[in-house]
């Protein structure tokens, strides 16, 4: 795996970490509801990514 | 006429707090002495941004008339999200006039600017759902749901 690559996929599970983050504190108040949120959307955001990247994978080597 | 002129002021208000926002994102909530969110919102969207430039990216002029050379829908609409930076995407913007800000310009020909780029477009995107939901919070009594205390 090179090291632009590695890159990608960090900032691919930082930046939607991210996201979720920001909608989960916008969301609620307190710490523990913002926590639950966070981390179903997280998780929810990266599972549709990685479908996105294995359509894109087998398209690109049809 | 009292409550025209308290209307006004509360109009006007709201356009600084939302606009104090933008520019320093997560600053509207330490106005509303909700400290712990604004400062959180702030590390968040600050350090995706300083990650951003720190890789070689940066917000760019781009060309806006349609039929040019250079111009491309993607990109005029990538700087509009961009901008929602606040302050520091426009000194990013800045960095391309001489005021010794160069260090700051965005580096096209390495090879993660497009990556470096988005960073940028994921913190401002971000802040403009914090702008928003500052509005919501605070000013928009219709979408106001029963919320608790704010930390």
């Amino acid at each position: 795996m090179t090291e632009r690559g590695l890159l990608n996929i960090i900032s691919l599970i930082y930046l939607s970490f991210i996201v979720a983050l920001i909608f989960g504190i916008n969301e609620f108040d307190t710490v523990k509801p913002i926590v639950r949120a966070t981390i179903r959307r997280w998780v929810k955001l990266l599972l549709a990514l990685i479908v996105i990247g294995i359509i894109v994978y087998i398209w690109s080597g049809i | 006429m009292r409550k025209e002129k308290s209307d006004k002021e509360l109009t006007e208000q709201k356009i600084v707090e939302c606009l104090l926002c933008w520019l320093i994102p997560g600053s509207g909530f330490l106005l509303k002495k909700a400290y712990v969110r604004g400062a959180v919102l702030f590390a968040i969207i600050m350090v995706t941004f300083a990650i951003g430039v720190a890789l070689g990216g940066g917000v760019i002029w781009p060309v806006w008339i349609p039929g040019t050379e250079g111009f491309n829908i993607v990109n005029c609409l990538t700087f509009i999200v961009q901008l929602g930076g606040g302050v520091p995407a426009l000194i990013s913007l800045a960095s391309d006039l001489d005021l010794g800000l160069a260090f700051l310009r965005g580096r096209e020909w390495r090879g993660v600017f497009d990556l470096a780029s988005f960073y940028l477009l994921i913190s401002g995107a971000m802040n403009y759902f914090v702008v928003m939901n500052f509005y919501d919070r605070y000013y928009n009594k219709r979408h106001r749901k029963p919320m608790e205390k704010t930390p």
